[in-house]
């Protein structure tokens, strides 16, 4: 990100420390990934060292340095969703995209993660694409709703 | 417009009761987290686009999640004269038939699950509304005690009005005009309520002591980092009731003198984000939160601030750090957050499920809010009961309500009548109870002398379909992944057993390998800094106690008797 919209977000924060987990979120949200040059960046704005930066954009999950996708898939890998089926459509996902978990595809549009519960408990298992979840899935629902999307984006194979 | 006086708040209720009483035909369409994930939105846009084409004379409206996210989309129906009606798994068909339905005087059958109890009703309802069950009367709300669900799917969670109207605001107008924050701290003594959030520390004494430190600045915490998987029951409040939420924490602010509050919410839930911070705007905009709530002298601002994405910080310590911007590490106690908590200051954290409990406590008074639960045990608890159970969702029963019942009469039963194998309550720390103990109190002493415990209220049901060594290691990888990485006897011991009870699942194994599991256990149970790397071994080693059969099995097939 450039420099000047880092500081721009740095400032709309008040230049406050605390804010930082705010502050990260929104380049996450932006760039889909935390550039090295955007934690020094950072760092040198809030007055912090780089290392508190770049512990906090490692330790939290929500934040990534690597780049991820345009669209990321977060399965919910609660115990709900576990016990009723997450691993049949886990599998679809990753041989649809042609991706393990944690990967990004190499034009970028789709990564796939984990993440530890959505709460959506009684209806899984559970698919967040970006802000759209999808519930009750399983091997066939998930095959159709990835076609559909593949459809809508273009093909990422 | 802002509240001030007892006459705007009258104001206030009477657009409420006619929000709620509509003199045309109002479908609202739940729409939470839930019930987007089953096509609400899609529902909603399809009926105001009929609306449009057709001219229809209805309005179009909205509830939150009621906690049988199952039976989403809901719709409710509201008119003037005639108790609601809510009808659940709509699609858009349904939707049309019961508009045409209506037209023609009839109420459509389809999907109708039951009349909503209306306290405003006026006039008897006519006969076609006596063959339709009540609320109170049809699973899977019959049996419960709602005092914080009672609202949730039922009103418009963003309409400040049709909360007043249901009673609300009506505790924080009591406390600021009539009572001094002792009094209100007193209260919440007496009430007997203890933290929701999994901890069960008596409330009001954590009030008390926050109340008499001396310092100009305090601090309202609400934990909204609901981490434990299974559990949801906080989504549900703040989706679905969020001002009942916040009016439980201007009190918690009234009564030890603070004036700032923050809800930590978990990265997990962008909608419930989205959300809170519409409601606050609005709250700001009445005046029930800002300068001068309710038009006395107590001012009190609350902030919503999004986690990363990290169960440790759902630890109050953690909590703070990252409140901080620091990274989430538990901090040894003493001292407590009521001394020295975030940024050095007089601090509370409670959980979402505590706070909204307060309003009730101050409305109708800490003795009678003792009525129900047992004897160390006051009040309701949500229970999150979900697995394999033909009814899952949120159940709010009084503390003490058996467990057997919850399951069967409540929820069902085990799917396809098939036999428990095991319940696990407390979810993931609480250890797995056989299917055959089940006639027992739910309620902290009891759990705790299982073995187990009541936690934060997730009731994990498993049948003879379920293989226990799959849902420990399951757990465990759990515990790895979130373990911060502080102490030795967490981030190393946790990542070993894991990966013997890999060995162990897939059939690489040998009965010494339990032994190490034993040794390594009781290592990390004595040694680890705080309860998420001190809970995590005794799952595992219960598990291998009470359940060793399904351990032998892969041990001795050297495979998976369930999967393959």
């Amino acid at each position: 990100m450039e420099r000047e919209k880092i500081k721009r977000i740095v400032s709309k924060h008040r230049h406050e420390k605390a804010a930082i987990l705010a502050i990260l979120h929104e380049i996450q949200a932006e760039d889909k990934q935390l550039e090295t040059e955007s934690l020094n960046y950072i760092a040198q704005l809030l007055k912090v060292p780089v290392a508190n930066v770049y512990g906090l954009a490692t330790f939290y999950s929500a934040f990534s340095l690597g780049r991820k996708g345009d669209t990321k898939i977060r399965v919910c890998s609660g115990i709900s969703c576990h016990i009723n089926g997450a691993d049949e459509v886990v599998e679809v996902l990753k041989s649809k995209f042609n991706l393990e978990m944690g990967e990004t595809t190499w034009d970028k549009k789709f990564s796939l993660e984990k993440v530890q519960c959505l709460g959506l408990c009684s209806i899984g298992p559970n698919v967040a694409f970006n802000m759209d979840t999808y519930s009750k899935l399983n091997k066939e629902k998930i095959e159709m709703i990835i076609e559909i999307l593949h459809k809508k984006t273009g093909d990422s194979k | 417009m802002k509240i001030k006086t007892m006459g705007d708040l009258d104001k206030l209720r009477e657009a409420g009761l006619k929000s709620l009483a509509p003199k045309q035909l109002k479908i609202s369409i739940s729409m939470s987290t839930c019930g987007h994930a089953l096509g609400a939105d899609i529902l909603y846009h399809e009926l105001v686009k009929q609306k449009g084409k057709q001219g229809l004379k209805i309005s179009i409206g909205q509830t939150g999640c009621s906690g049988f996210c199952d039976l989403e989309p809901m719709a409710l129906l509201r008119l003037h004269g005639r108790p609601p009606l809510l009808y659940t798994q709509m699609t858009v068909k349904k939707i049309k038939r019961i508009i045409e339905d209506f037209e023609e005087k009839r109420i459509s059958k389809e999907g109708l699950l039951c009349t909503i109890e209306d306290p405003f009703l006026s006039a008897e309802p006519g006969p076609e509304f006596n063959e339709i069950p009540s609320y109170k009367e049809v699973s899977p709300f019959k049996d419960q005690h709602r005092r914080l669900l009672e609202n949730c799917g039922i009103i418009n969670p963003l309409s400040v009005s049709e909360y007043v109207a249901m009673g609300g605001y009506t505790a924080l107008y009591k406390a600021l005009y009539q009572m001094d924050p002792e009094v209100v701290v007193d209260e919440v003594i007496q009430s007997g309520l203890r933290g929701r959030g999994g901890a069960w520390f008596p409330t009001g004494i954590k009030w008390d002591m926050a109340r008499k430190t001396h310092h100009k600045e305090k601090f309202v915490i609400c934990n909204a980092d609901e981490g434990d998987p299974g559990a949801y029951k906080d989504r549900t409040i703040m989706e679905g009731n969020p001002f009942k939420l916040f009016e439980g924490i201007v009190l918690a602010g009234y009564a030890i003198g603070s004036h700032q509050g923050l809800i930590y919410l978990r990265e997990e839930y962008p909608h419930t984000y989205e959300f809170l911070n519409d409601a606050v705007y609005t709250a700001k905009r009445y005046g029930f939160l800002g300068k001068n709530i309710l038009g006395s002298n107590f001012n009190f601002t609350l902030k919503i601030i999004r986690g990363g994405g990290s169960y440790v910080c759902g630890e109050e310590t953690a909590l703070m750090d990252s409140l901080e911007g620091e990274v989430g590490d538990p901090r040894l106690r003493p001292p407590f957050p009521i001394e020295k908590g975030l940024w050095e200051r007089p601090t509370i954290v409670n959980n979402v499920e505590t706070l909204a409990n307060i309003p009730h406590i101050i409305e109708h008074g800490g003795e009678s809010y003792a009525g129900i639960g047992t004897e160390k045990a006051k009040g309701t608890k949500i229970l999150s009961v979900i697995g394999k159970v033909k009814q899952p969702g949120l159940y709010e029963v009084p503390l003490g309500t058996n467990l057997e019942h919850v399951i069967f009469n409540m929820a069902g039963g085990p799917l396809n009548g098939s036999q428990i194998k095991a319940v696990q309550v407390g979810s993931p720390f609480g250890n797995f109870l056989p299917g055959e103990k089940l006639d027992i109190s739910l309620d902290p002493e009891t759990l705790k002398t299982m073995g187990s415990m009541i936690g934060s209220g997730v009731i994990v049901v498993l049948n003879q379909d379920t293989c226990l060594v799959d849902i420990l290691l399951h757990t465990l990888s759990f515990f790895v992944e979130e373990s911060c990485g502080k102490c030795v006897p967490c981030r190393e011991g946790v990542f070993q057993m894991k990966k013997i009870m890999t060995a162990i699942y897939e059939g690489r194994s040998t009965m010494e390998d339990l032994t190490s599991l034993h040794d390594i256990g009781g290592m990390i149970k004595d040694f680890a800094l705080c309860a998420l790397g001190g809970g995590a071994p005794s799952l595992i080693l219960n598990g291998i106690r009470d359940f060793k059969k399904d351990f032998e099995a892969h041990i001795t097939t050297g495979k998976c008797p369930w999967t393959s």
